[in-house]
């Protein structure tokens, strides 16, 4: 597939297997317990992601919709290098910046500034880039004196705070976001949602998951309908989220719940 | 298993052009700094408190040991003043235990990050190893005025420091980085590996010279003895500060030894970080 020349990430054909481990051997013993005694292994593999091909341009909010299992989650983990795909290729134009699930990889001992420097230098800034950032970030947070407590302290809320203070000021320009818009108070939502608007005119591309679908309809150019690891629609926000919630009520139409 | 795939290439991620301005390697080197620095700071906590601390342990060995090898059993072991001796040996060898042993959990202990966000795995061994690398290297002021005090005046042997605390570190980087990619997978290989920790600290000369696996041991054992990375990183030093004589044969066979290591501990290393973030 040739990239148009606005295009920030691009997936060919990628393909990804998982395993759904029974019972997982986590020591060494229990490994060759089940080696001496011949045991099958306990898990069984599938394709969480089947020949899945996506492109984005430079400025777009693109959201994900589908039911659970369906690989959303897997799709935003490989093009932040989390997992690395099983086949396939994947070329990312920019730096690129996640905020998945809860956590958003915080170290819970840490307090949030501590929290903050930590991930200020694994997204890539400088140590003088990061003294200058902690002052906008820690204004964006609004912990108060929860800014030097451990986060793990935190309510669910607080860490959805520190999260996205740390991912709207290191200018990535690919911004991975999974089930975070729906956390946090209503003032904090506005606050997010202004500066996503002001990502957007900057040029920033924006990949969301969410089970919220006003919120996909409201704020995506283009909503991606995904499915058993495949894409099966994709295009106008409310067309696909439309085709999507009557396919979910609609039974023999559902898929891929797990 | 749907198995259909036809066209089947190997996984690639690629970032173009000026993609990542920051480049991956500048990004690393900032983060075990910072990684670094945290820990150092975890240690420290604002006091010299913590490095006394730190020098209590070996110190307490000492004094433990030089009572019963000296007058208990009796034991004569080199011209050296077997105090002095000891320290220098057991400050190396606690090194490369706690180095390694840190660097073993560095990847289970940071498991949120792992999941959560991408970054060069490597930095979290790697500052493991680096923060009491900075820490021996504290200590080492400390050694020489301990050596002083016996009348032990360093010679022009200390020339091989460089050589003796790069050897030290390339092995304790090598012990580390293997520990670290293996322990995410078994979690009881923790207890196995300290286990083993106390097998190789009886053969290794830190209680004791390497005179004395030379003078008891046939030739063959000998030679496996000094297959020990450890048997010569440790008579390096104690030639360094104490002017004991080393052979170069020890050197060699530790040096080879240590280097074979490292190699195969970044191969595994790059083979399995990417399977860090599928274990739980």
């Amino acid at each position: 597939m040739a990239g148009a020349p606005d295009e920030v990430l691009s997936l060919d054909g990628v393909w990804k297997r998982h395993r759904r481990w029974k019972k997982r051997p986590h020591y060494l013993k229990e490994a060759l317990i089940q080696r001496i005694l011949r045991q099958k292994p306990h898990y069984e593999e599938f394709w969480a992601l089947q020949d899945f091909s996506l492109s984005l341009r430079r400025g777009e909010t693109v959201g994900f919709c589908g039911s659970n299992g369906a690989g959303k989650s897997t799709v935003l983990k490989l093009i932040s290098r989390i997992m690395p795909a099983t086949h396939g290729t994947i070329t990312a134009r920019g730096r690129v910046a996640a905020l998945l699930e809860l956590g958003a990889g915080f170290l819970p001992d840490l307090t949030g500034r501590e929290n903050m420097l930590l991930n200020s230098a694994i997204l890539g800034l400088t140590n003088a880039e990061s003294r200058d950032r902690m002052p906008p970030m820690v204004e964006f947070a609004d912990l108060g004196d929860f800014i030097d407590s451990p986060v793990r302290t935190y309510s669910t809320g607080m860490y959805m705070r520190l999260g996205f203070a740390i991912a709207s000021h290191v200018d990535a320009e690919i911004l991975l976001l999974d089930e975070v818009l729906s956390v946090g108070d209503a003032a904090f939502q506005k606050k997010c949602e202004d500066w996503l608007q002001r990502l957007r005119w900057d040029g920033t591309t924006v990949l969301v998951v969410s089970h919220a679908l006003p919120t996909l309809k409201k704020m995506c150019d283009r909503v991606v309908w995904i499915e058993k690891g495949r894409v099966v629609a994709q295009g106008n926000p409310a067309e696909i989220v439309g085709r999507y919630e009557r396919g979910q009520i609609e039974p023999g139409r559902t898929t891929g719940s797990s | 298993m749907n198995d259909s795939a036809t066209a089947r290439s190997a996984p690639r991620y690629i970032l173009e052009g000026n993609a990542d301005t920051w480049g991956d390697r500048r990004k690393l080197i900032g983060l075990v700094r910072r990684l670094t620095f945290r820990h150092l700071a975890a240690r420290y906590r604002g006091s010299a408190l913590g490095f006394l601390w730190s020098m209590l342990n070996p110190l307490m060995m000492m004094l433990v040991y030089t009572v019963v090898f000296q007058y208990v059993l009796r034991f004569k072991t080199t011209e050296i003043p077997y105090p002095a001796f000891f320290l220098t040996g057991i400050l190396a060898w606690n090194f490369i235990h706690v180095a390694s042993m840190n660097a073993a959990v560095s990847i289970i202990d940071s498991q949120p990050l792992i999941h959560q966000v991408y970054f060069p795995r490597v930095a979290l061994p790697l500052a493991a190893v680096l923060s009491n690398a900075a820490n021996y290297l504290v200590s080492l002021p400390i050694l020489v005025l301990f050596n002083l005090m016996f009348g032990i005046v360093p010679g022009t042997t200390v020339l091989l420091l460089p050589l003796a605390l790069l050897h030290l570190l390339a092995l304790a980087l090598a012990l580390g980085l293997i520990f670290a990619c293996v322990t995410p997978f078994f979690r009881d290989l923790i207890q196995l590996l300290e286990l083993g920790f106390i097998a190789w600290f009886f053969a290794t000369p830190v209680l004791y010279p390497i005179s004395f696996p030379a003078a008891n041991l046939s030739a063959p054992a000998f030679v496996l003895y000094r297959l020990n990375p450890a048997a010569g990183t440790i008579s390096l030093l104690r030639a360094t500060f104490l002017g004991e004589p080393v052979a170069p044969g020890t050197l060699v066979y530790s040096t080879v030894v240590t280097l074979i290591l490292l190699v195969l501990a970044v191969g595994l290393f790059r083979r399995l970080a990417p399977r860090f973030s599928s274990v739980t």
